[in-house]
């Protein structure tokens, strides 16, 4: 096996005066965008017609032109004849093709591998699909549960197992974190925003409600600036670690990425009666556990090493496991809670998370999220974070999660040899 | 299209009749599977055992009574419209999920608590399958399916 590194990346911005042009461009245009931003990347060059694989994703369920879009998409990047693999996995796509395209490199099967994730939203035929699934097929969607529905009941079941006030609190504060790293960063959504979060008087409102009810006041919500769901595409190209020096003066090398499902049916989440998986209930969510324990012992790693972290985070149902999969409290869920209501995800703080914005304020484009996560490790270790730079940043994780928590992909990724 | 049928035609490719059709046992009667092999219980039904790899699974008919595990009374769509055909019974559902007086955990795939006052419901509390439509076809079929109500209820239309 050869070790793996990351050459170039590219993205689209998210910033609204950079959306405001989407009518005019398409899904190819945001490909073409973040490829070709990618190959420059590689400050030592990269002839694009020395790529010899791509692996492209996006979110997936009657998205755009679905089926056989590969051959489109290679050759408008004048990429032709090289092959492709296009594949759906919702917001963690970006994360299988990457895990896939290291397999490819460490082989020794292919040299340069491209990966590319990408949606645009308002081009779908038909958007009441998209929003469909994030559970499954037959039983959830089919009883008129989607993927936002589903995540009310998940959400309900965190505030009975940690309690709805300390699950409001930490999401208000992580809201802030990620308005404060998004405000930084010139990609996203929420740059230079004069949007503010007043936690005083959003933990005055939450001490407020009732513990032992599920009812939240519509206008608790206005006190936060809502999540972006916006269109863009991110991408990134693999070559093998004794060669990276050709292409770029600072690569990155990806010490291991894993990839762990468990069951898409929210009911089999609850318990899947399997050794490895029956401990953990959808709050704790085995995909994500099982895929850091792989990834720290693949990359040799323990949680002292990781300097900070981007992953799906919009709500705290997935902050959290992600935060407690980290191990940085030993693997107790309620203590990363607590963790995280101390204000260790912050800039500053132990463990950054989300040090672009976070996917919900950085701008939330569900074939790219892993994309972009990757995107701003790499900008961040190569002390390219500006404003919001991390005063550490040797190891960092990049993660994502698929639809109704169904699966994880963890990449540990490393500054130097 | 075709020339028998030249204006365009629309509907949701996951929203299917066949799809409720061809489950009718496990929505209507609540039946899953039970591997003969390793005794597990499985809902929904399955053809392969997900602990022992099994082929050999029977149907099972799972309790229709069990406890709310957890629930929520809210809008059914929020940023996007209802999913087209839902909204029989009005905007609002109460979301819920619930585990099976059975033997083994086996938690059923969330549904809606009818035939109560949604502002009533409560975690932890005893819950009976009911039968219900669920959805209207764009045809005008009714989807049917199971739902849960308060035990208390039930045994007061007793």
């Amino acid at each position: 096996m050869r070790d793996v590194a990351i050459v170039g990346v590219g993205q689209t911005s998210r910033t609204p005066d950079y959306l405001r042009k989407s009518d005019n461009m398409s899904w190819k245009d945001y490909i073409i965008e973040a490829v070709y931003e990618a190959i420059a990347d590689c400050d030592k060059g990269l002839n694009p017609k020395d790529i010899q694989y791509m692996m492209l994703n996006y979110h997936g369920e009657a998205q755009i032109e679905a089926g056989g879009i590969g051959p489109v998409v290679a050759d408008f990047l004048g990429l032709l004849p090289i092959g492709c693999t296009a594949l759906c996995a919702n917001c963690v796509g970006g994360g299988v093709g990457m895990h896939d395209a290291y397999a490819m490199i460490a082989s020794g099967k292919y040299d340069r591998v491209l990966c590319v994730g990408f949606d645009k939203t308002w081009d779908l035929h038909n958007i009441g699909d998209k929003r469909a699934i994030g559970g499954d097929v037959e039983f959830d969607f089919q009883y008129g549960y989607d993927h936002p529905t589903l995540q009310a009941i998940h959400q309900i079941y965190d505030y009975q197992r940690y309690g709805k006030k300390r699950i409001l609190k930490a999401l208000a504060l992580y809201r802030q974190q990620a308005l404060w790293f998004s405000s930084r960063n010139p990609h996203a959504f929420n740059y230079k925003s004069k949007a503010s979060i007043d936690l005083e008087k959003v933990y005055t409102a939450i001490d407020a409600l009732p513990e032992d009810d599920n009812y939240i006041p519509e206008d608790f919500w206005d006190m936060f600036p809502p999540s972006a769901l916006v269109d863009g595409a991110a991408a990134m190209i693999l070559v093998p670690a004794e060669e990276a020096g050709a292409y770029s003066d600072h690569p990155i090398y990806l010490d291991a990425i894993e990839y762990k499902m468990n069951s898409h049916l929210m009911s089999h989440q609850m318990n899947y009666p399997v050794h490895g998986m029956s401990q953990y209930t959808m709050a704790e969510f085995a995909g994500c556990q099982l895929a850091f324990r792989e990834a720290y012992k693949n990359a040799k790693i323990k949680v002292e090493d990781v300097d900070f972290m981007n992953c799906y985070e919009p709500h705290v149902s997935s902050l959290l496991p992600f935060v407690n999969a980290t191990q940085i409290t030993g693997g107790d869920d309620q203590k990363a809670l607590d963790f995280i209501l101390d204000g260790q995800t912050g800039f500053g703080g132990r463990l950054p998370v989300g040090t672009d914005g976070g996917r919900g304020l950085f701008g939330m484009t569900s074939g790219s999220n892993f994309g972009d996560c990757v995107y701003e490790c790499v900008k961040q270790m190569r002390g390219l974070g500006g404003e919001r730079q991390v005063k550490k940043a040797d190891i960092s994780i990049a993660t994502g999660m698929q639809g109704q928590m169904a699966s994880v992909v963890c990449a540990i990724l490393r500054n130097s040899r | 299209m075709n020339n028998m049928f030249p204006e365009p035609i629309y509907r949701h490719g996951v929203m299917r009749t066949t799809k409720p059709w061809r489950l009718k046992k496990q929505r209507y009667r609540l039946i899953g599977s039970k591997c003969k092999d390793c005794g597990q219980i499985w809902w929904p039904a399955r053809k392969v055992c997900g602990k022992c790899n099994s082929r050999n699974m029977e149907d099972y008919a799972l309790s229709h009574t069990g406890k709310l595990l957890v629930h929520h009374y809210g809008p059914m769509a929020w940023f996007l419209d209802p999913i087209q055909g839902f909204g029989v019974y009005g905007t609002d559902r109460v979301m819920s999920m619930v585990k099976l007086d059975e033997e083994q955990d086996v938690y059923i795939t969330p549904t809606d608590m009818c035939d109560c006052d949604p502002e009533s419901v409560r975690d932890d509390i005893n819950v009976n399958m009911v039968f219900r439509k669920l959805r209207r076809e764009p045809n005008g079929n009714w989807n049917y399916g199971f739902m849960w109500a308060p035990s208390e209820l039930k045994k007061a239309e007793k």
